[in-house]
């Protein structure tokens, strides 16, 4: 996924005016040309947690800094940018300050300043010197200004990109007021279970004043941070940047070793399409194989050619081998779904839009009675129970979703209760697979206590009835061969899920008739509303990712479907809402995902997630 | 048909070819796009006639009203419709019009001035669109009085002309004002709103209508409440919404200046106009969300009794500021503020703010804990004006505290600042 900076614009800027080493020193802090302070400093950074981070508080001339956010106030444009692993305000990048025209210049000149000073020589070995993390460039300049104002938010990454050595961000929110902890916007850091596997919850979290400056050394697998969504009406200004590994001609130079940093450290998301990162996901972005004697049934409807005759003959299993639904089917099916979607012209009008575009959205899905059960369940569970917010806290039968630089969100998936907090846990956990099963996890809880989750269960074995995926075989002309069901709550302040593709089924590909794509199906059963607009995310969003130049297969940037003016790019945009369902024929080109929901959001957005592989069949007698 | 679903990402990539194709064939006479968004539905009550022109008409406003009102094109429908009524009326005497088709011809050309003043933000040099919105809004009016001189006792189109003026002085006067304008004999703001304000009545059959227009008055007086403010409200990087920005002083010969100085007069009238409304309204009890969205004297209870108990409050700042100062920080020892003691200002603002809470109380919603943690906050406000310590003060910080904790649990700690300062305070 791209982060909000890529670095691409950091270039070696031509010949500039060079200030004075004691010029250069006035202007900073005097405390941190102290020895005693850097190595106080350098030892609190050593003993971090959750790994080598620090902060010096009024690290620049006070003057200079409010001069720099004047500056910036006035002169510079922001503009609100939205991805699925961001929402902030962004300014153009200033790594080529120093050639801007001289009009431009005199519009900046105490930025100037302040970047020639941050990559001041004479700083930058302080800086060097207190992370242990080697010589850093002064001639690869690479900053950006974000201001990050109510609802925005960046999710957690490593900013492991190109020769990237060390972050920093030095915060400019309003000079002459503090910054409190419930306007949000705090730096959080992440421990990692394993390399590449940060822990759910941040264990450290910086509330940024003006005129601090907070940095860590970037290290591969390791440096997960985000940034907590800005909860009020204030700007969180910052400025964010990067020291390179030194580049040739300069101190510290090693031919080759930015060729090698770079080759050895693939990106976050390289390494999570890794086999072995994958097994560290949960829950397991994969489907379970139906066994044959349901399958063989599906295939039966779907190519329906039998006689009336052989019909009469032939005793009746879970389900009828006609593509009609018996009077049997229909009661049972009609004890969850509207009666409207049912009847023989309702599902004629389902199929003919589902063969047309290849999604549906079903409106009022459950009837009635399901409908108000659940919604005053769902809305019950939201007003009087205390939700989990760390994962710690979170009990059976619902997990939580991790790693949180790919999701977050809480589940049920019908197995044993699980909480991982160790390499250990997870790795007797792959020990020891298991396959979903919804109806023994219901037998284990306790009515009284999870009435909701009893009967959001009870909607899931429903779901997976022989005879519902009859009813999805009519409507889509498809075949299941595999299924996943997951119960989600994406929590406020806390859920999304990043873009990602089909996780293709390796299992099945080579199958007659199987499909290149994955059949998705997700219920929302979310009770408030508000959602609407977009502003408090939540919305599972379809993204066409075909690039008919390059066959691209990075996912360079999610960012594109804001800022795309034809609008191409997004094919479906769905806000959380009650009792909907929309299914939709995924391929391979197509990313999906769950904005992160705003802290402001009325409720969670709830919905019971669903994913079929599928065959066609063919219908020998069209042919 | 195809035999199965291509799948998303391929389907939209045909229909791109498809459209790259489309562009290739010679530009004739432009099909127009039958997609369904293209056509509307219009619904009319269950027990009239759907054929009747009249009964079309209002489910045509209806459409449009119900809708996110973005659509020029149903305006334009209205308009055209409605002329065409009016031929046909002059033609087939069997034809009769009422008031209602007066008021929908009127409502739909004041509507259209909104996309009409759109274009000229968009033209800025372009006088000609401001004339075509004073033109549009005297179109509206004389249509509305067309109406009236045939039905004289019409309270819907005294309600649609008090509207059009509403919305009229903004969109048409104040958005093109300065702060150093001088030209108050010229415009005559207040008397147009005086004039706005004896129109207006209370419509039992268009409450919705109704509850619009007092939402256009109540827009009316913030604006220019804040007048001169606009820039600071938009600019400032920190623009903290907890600080109170001062009225802009204006010339006496400002259009605003006599309807600013008139300005709790003003608010004092809107109060008992929502007061009058929501005698109309009634309390949803259980029914289904479905029923209470669609019938006016539900729906409309909360968010009226909300917008009351948020008037009351508003009102309430004044005295209450004026007996926090005598009463806490008067280190000068004044006696009265603005000719206010601290006992009569207490008792001023403990009666508007009481005001306030019994509002707001009636404004809760089960399920949304904003509406809850309203209440809790003028609570608070309430107890605030109590006399330090006293049991009534206790009471009401109390009751606040189960209020916001129940709140803060159903939100998952919306309100823990607001909570944290309650008990702090302790």
């Amino acid at each position: 996924m791209k982060r909000p900076s890529s670095g691409k614009g950091a270039e070696k800027p031509s010949k500039q005016q060079v200030m004075e080493v004691d010029k250069v020193k006035s202007l900073f802090n005097k405390k941190i040309w102290d020895s005693q302070f850097q190595d106080q400093l350098k030892q609190e950074i050593h003993d971090a947690k959750p790994y080598t981070w620090g902060n010096i508080r009024d690290l620049v001339d006070d003057e200079l800094l409010r001069n720099v956010r004047k500056e910036i106030e006035t002169e510079i444009h922001f503009t609100k940018k939205e991805t699925d692993i961001y929402k902030v305000n962004q300014s153009g990048d200033l790594a080529n300050l120093s050639g801007l025209d001289w009009d431009d210049l005199s519009r900046l000149p105490n930025l100037c300043k302040l970047r020639e000073i941050l990559y001041s020589e004479v700083y930058r070995d302080v800086i060097s010197y207190v992370t242990g993390a080697g010589k850093l460039s002064g001639a690869k300049m690479d900053m950006s200004i974000n201001t990050y104002t109510k609802g925005c938010h960046l999710l957690t990454h490593d900013d492991v990109i190109g020769s990237r050595r060390v972050s920093f961000i030095l915060y400019l929110p309003d000079p002459d007021k503090t910054w409190k902890e419930h306007y949000g916007g705090g730096l959080r850091l992440f421990p990692s279970i394993v390399a590449n596997v940060p822990h759910s919850d941040h264990t450290a979290k910086l509330v940024p004043q003006f005129n601090q400056i907070a940095f860590f050394q970037v290290q591969p697998g390791y440096s997960f941070h985000d940034v907590e969504e800005v909860r009020v009406n204030k700007h969180r200004l910052s400025i964010q940047g990067w020291y390179h590994i030194p580049q040739e001609g300069e101190p510290g130079y090693i031919p080759g070793e930015e060729e090698q940093w770079v080759k050895t450290n693939t990106s976050t998301l390289a390494q999570l399409e890794s086999n072995v990162l994958q097994d560290y996901e949960f829950p397991k972005d994969e489907r379970d194989i139906l066994p044959y004697h349901e399958v063989k049934h599906f295939e039966k409807i779907l190519a329906d050619h039998s006689d009336e005759k052989e019909k009469e003959n032939t005793p009746v299993s879970a389900v009828a081998d006609s593509n009609t639904l018996t009077d049997e089917e229909l009661r049972y099916l009609s004890e969850y779904i509207s009666e409207d979607y049912l009847t023989a012209s309702g599902i004629k009008s389902l199929q003919s839009k589902f063969l047309e575009k290849s999604f549906l959205q079903i409106d009022s899905f459950l009837n009635e009675k399901k409908s108000k059960l659940l919604k005053q369940l769902i809305r019950h569970d939201e007003l009087e129970e205390e939700c989990p917010y760390e994962a710690n806290k979170v009990e059976a039968p619902w997990k939580t979703a991790i790693p949180p630089h790919k999701w977050r969100y809480l589940y049920i998936d019908g197995k044993s209760p699980e909480n991982f907090r160790t390499e250990q846990d997870i790795l007797e956990r792959l020990n020891n697979e298991e396959l979903p099963n919804y109806t023994l996890l219901k037998q284990s809880l306790n009515k009284s206590k999870n009435n909701t989750e009893y009967e959001l269960i009870s909607l899931v074995e429903f779901l997976k009835s022989t005879i519902f995926k009859k009813y999805l075989a009519l409507l889509t002309l498809l075949c299941p061969l595999s299924e996943r069901m997951l119960i989600r709550r994406f929590r406020p302040g806390k859920d999304f899920t990043l873009a990602t593709q089909i996780n293709k089924n390796e299992l099945l590909k080579n199958i007659d008739g199987f499909v290149d794509a994955v059949l998705e199906g997700t219920l929302c059963l979310t009770p408030s509303a508000g959602w609407e607009s977009g502003e408090v995310g939540g919305y599972e969003l379809y993204m066409d990712n075909q690039n008919d130049e390059e066959a691209d297969k990075d996912i360079e940037d999610a960012a594109v479907y804001k800022t795309d003016d034809s609008g191409d790019s997004v094919l479906i945009n769905k806000p959380p809402s009650w009792n909907s369902l929309n299914l939709v024929l995924r391929d391979e080109s197509v990313l999906q995902f769950i904005k992160y929901v705003s802290w402001s959001a009325k409720s969670s957005r709830w919905d019971v997630s669903m994913q079929w592989d599928v065959k066609t069949v063919d219908d020998e007698n069209d042919e | 048909m195809a035999k199965r679903t291509l799948g998303l990402g391929k389907q939209n990539k045909n229909q791109k070819k498809q459209k790259v194709s489309d562009k290739s064939t010679p530009a004739g006479s432009p099909t127009p796009d039958v997609s369904p968004a293209n056509q509307i539905i219009v619904e009319v009550d269950e027990d009239k006639d759907p054929e009747d022109e009249l009964v079309q008409l209002k489910g045509l406003w209806r459409t449009y009203f119900d809708s996110d009102r973005d659509d020029e094109l149903v305006l334009n429908g209205i308009v055209h419709e409605c002329d065409r009524l009016l031929r046909s009326s002059n033609e087939d005497a069997s034809l009769k019009l009422n008031d209602e088709f007066h008021a929908l011809y009127a409502l739909a050309l004041s509507e259209l001035t909104i996309f009409k003043a759109g274009e000229e933000e968009e033209e800025s040099a372009e006088p000609k669109n401001v004339e075509t919105v004073t033109q549009f809004f005297d179109t509206a009016l004389e249509r509305c009085n067309l109406g009236l001189a045939a039905f004289a006792d019409s309270s819907l189109l005294k309600l649609v002309a008090a509207k059009i003026l509403l919305q009229r002085i903004p969109l048409e006067y104040i958005s093109h004002l300065k702060v150093a304008d001088k030209n108050a004999d010229e415009l005559k703001l207040d008397l147009k709103l005086k004039e706005a304000k004896s129109d207006f009545c209370i419509c039992s059959n268009h409450l919705e209508l109704t509850f619009e227009v007092l939402q256009l008055f109540d827009d009316l007086l913030d604006i220019v409440e804040n007048f001169g403010h606009e820039d600071d409200i938009d600019e400032g990087l920190d623009s903290d919404a907890e600080e109170e920005l001062e009225m802009v002083k204006l010339s006496h010969k400002h259009p605003l200046y006599k309807i600013q100085k008139h300005l709790n007069d003003n608010y004092a009238w809107l109060r008992e106009q929502f007061q009058s409304l929501f005698k109309e309204l009634k309390k949803p009890e259980g029914q289904d969300e479905e029923v209470i969205s669609k019938t006016p004297e539900l729906k409309l209870y909360h968010p009226v009794a909300r917008r009351l108990g948020q008037l009351y409050l508003k009102a309430a700042e004044h005295p209450s500021q004026i007996f926090l100062t005598l009463a806490y920080d008067n280190e000068e020892g004044q006696k009265k503020i603005d000719n206010l003691t601290e006992k009569e200002a207490q008792k001023e603002a403990l009666s508007l703010t009481s005001k306030a809470v019994e509002y707001l109380e009636e404004a809760r919603v089960e399920h949304d804990p904003q509406t809850w943690a309203d209440v809790a906050e003028a609570v608070i406000d309430l107890g605030n004006l109590y006399d330090a310590g006293s049991s009534d003060q206790e009471k009401c910080y109390k009751k606040a505290e189960k209020i916001l904790t129940k709140a803060n649990k159903a939100t998952h700690g919306k309100y823990e600042d607001i909570l944290n300062n309650l008990l702090d305070g302790e």
